[in-house]
């Protein structure tokens, strides 16, 4: 009975043991299946990483004997390989597209030249091209070539300034703005043309492009190009241009009309864009003494008066030395009367009368003993009744009179050089005496 | 007593000779029940677990695939055929396998202002290359596509494109 009872449990366990292989067995399997999976779901999100980090650009496409020379830079930390181009043809009337196996690997960071250059199609320039690239992991980068055919561009062009003096040079811009989706390529303009309606025609002579063309223009990008123009006649003849680019889209164009003015320059116009000499008129004042600036324009008769103001030498690479003949002069509006007021280097408007505290003396010279240097400003005073004398003039008459200023002196490097002569004319200061 | 003793031990020595028989048989019946039921037992496991592989591997493996298929609709480029009369407009649709197992394209679907479902019968793409095929469909110029790309997996590739 031992022996029969030992014999069921051998039997039994064999059977567990069996059945706990098989268990084993199945758990250990599908625990190496599953392990699979998840291989091949990490594989595949990491494929799917690298596609999507993947990335390059066109960097410039040229015709190198009527075929394609395209460099891409590898822009990604990723290597890669283009291994397809498309090129379809914007121009030809049958619009053919085709496409090239090529191999040409990128490193991270590094740039590949001659994309194109192996491939069996003859590339025109008078053509416009619609080109793709392909990776290996099937990112792409389309783009176009001599494209401004293929549709239409935001294009102005514009004149800087529109109206000029005759003998003056004005800027003919051309404003090239990429509305598109797709980078062009190899963008330049046709020299403007003339419009030549009758009569009132200038003569225009339109300079060199600059610059001639652009490699790149990528989406919202704007091209600049400049021509110069010189304008000759009489106001109001005018020059009307139309520009448009190489390879243009039908009607793509954009027109500028530059018109001749009579040139005018007042006093103060002169002063202030010649870039010579200007005062400020708020800076205008006087005094009868007393401590007292006054800025209003009713100036008491009978009573000595000095005056001060601010003058600007806008010259911008020249010191002016003011001579002694520098005069603040009045003249009345309804007599020949004239009380002139000239240059002093300083009064004392302090006690009553008025003292001239400096007479405009520097000897050995006595002249052009103030400076004003170049883009500065200098407060003067004007006061003395005579050249370089210390008596201080006044008013006589009660009457309205317009002053001027009236300014000599020479552009130098110091006080003893020759240096060039300059006298201007300010005008424009009134006062009433009473 | 003797005959007590004698019929005792005449019986005694029977019912001995029946116990051991009776147990022999019972141990052998229950020695082959124990060996059906066991054998059924693992057999049936065996072959539930056997079955349970079979259905988890063919489910792994048919995820795995479609998971690690990738196509790319690399171009689709509008024409117009010309040399026949219309309707002959139609779209180039180039596809190209960037995964790592080959696939098989069933149908090429062309949504836009109309929509059409092409089949596609030979559309077993190697790893690495590309497969071309021209639907005709009347497209009209700046028109907005989607383009839907079956496989036999049924997964499902979409991309845009303007019809110029």
């Amino acid at each position: 009975m031992k022996c029969r009872k030992g014999l069921s449990t051998i039997v039994g366990v064999m059977f567990a043991i069996i059945a706990l292989l098989s268990i084993v067995s199945y758990i250990t399997y599908s625990m190496n299946t599953l392990d699979k999976f998840n291989q091949s779901i990490l594989v595949t999100n990491q494929e799917n990483m690298d596609r999507g980090n993947e990335e390059f650009r066109v960097e410039k496409v040229t015709l190198n004997n009527n075929k394609f020379n395209i460099t891409v830079q590898n822009a990604g930390n990723l290597p890669i390989n283009i291994n397809r181009l498309w090129v379809e043809n914007k121009t030809h009337t049958d619009d053919w597209i085709y496409k090239y196996d090529i191999n040409e690997a990128v490193a991270p960071g590094g740039e590949t030249s001659n994309i194109g250059q192996n491939i069996p199609l003859t590339s025109l320039d008078s053509q416009s091209y619609k080109i793709m690239l392909v990776t290996e992991r099937g990112n792409s980068q389309q783009f176009t070539v001599n494209s401004a055919s293929s549709a239409p561009l935001e294009i102005q062009l514009l004149a800087f300034p529109p109206t000029v003096s005759s003998g003056f040079t004005t800027g003919l811009v051309m404003l090239v703005t990429n509305n598109g989706s797709g980078t062009l390529f190899n963008l330049a303009p046709q020299t403007p043309t003339r419009y030549l309606p009758q009569p009132g025609l200038a003569t225009c002579e339109l300079g060199p492009v600059s610059p001639p063309s652009y490699d790149t223009l990528p989406p919202g990008g704007t091209a600049i190009f400049k021509w110069d123009l010189t304008v000759l006649g009489n106001a109001p003849d005018y020059c009307t241009y139309t520009a448009e680019l190489q390879n243009p889209y039908p009607g793509n164009t954009a027109e500028a009309t530059v018109t001749l003015k009579t040139l005018k320059i007042t006093a103060t116009d002169f002063a202030t864009h010649a870039g010579v000499l200007s005062i400020n008129y708020t800076s205008f004042r006087w005094s009868q003494g007393g401590g007292d600036w006054h800025h209003d324009w009713n100036v008491p008769k009978g009573s000595n008066t000095v005056f001060s103001l601010d003058l600007n030498n806008n010259n911008v690479t020249g010191t002016i030395w003011l001579s002694n003949a520098t005069t603040l002069v009045f003249y009345s509006v309804s007599s020949s009367a004239q009380v002139p007021f000239y240059i002093v280097k300083n009064v004392n408007e302090v006690p009553t009368p008025p003292t001239i505290s400096q007479p405009y003396t520097c000897p050995p010279v006595n002249d052009y003993c103030i400076d004003i240097p170049r883009e500065e400003k200098r407060t003067l005073y004007f006061a003395a009744k005579n050249e370089g004398g210390n008596m201080v003039g006044q008013f006589s008459t009660e009457i309205q009179y317009t002053g001027f200023l009236v300014i000599f002196g020479k552009y130098s490097d110091a006080q003893n050089d020759a240096g060039s002569q300059y006298g201007q004319n300010i005008p424009y200061i009134g006062l009433l005496v009473n | 007593m003797r005959i007590g003793n004698s019929l005792y031990n005449r019986f005694s020595s029977r019912y001995h000779r029946r116990r051991g028989l009776a147990t022999v048989v019972t141990g052998a019946i229950m020695l082959s029940a124990v060996g059906i039921l066991g054998t059924t037992a693992v057999s049936w496991s065996n072959s539930n677990l056997v079955t349970h592989q079979e259905i988890l591997s063919k489910s792994i493996s048919d995820k795995t695939n479609k998971i690690t298929e990738f196509i790319t609709i690399e171009n689709v480029w509008a024409g117009q055929n010309t040399m026949i009369p219309p309707p002959n407009k139609f779209l180039n649709v180039t596809l190209t396998n960037t995964g790592n197992i080959g696939l098989t394209v069933t149908e090429i679907k062309i949504d836009g202002i109309t929509s059409k479902v092409t089949p596609i019968t030979d559309g077993e793409i190697v790893p690495g290359r590309s497969y071309s095929t021209i639907i005709y469909y009347e497209w009209n110029t700046n028109d907005v596509l989607n383009v839907y790309v079956t496989t036999e997996r049924d997964s499902i590739f979409r991309t845009q494109v303007f019809a110029q």
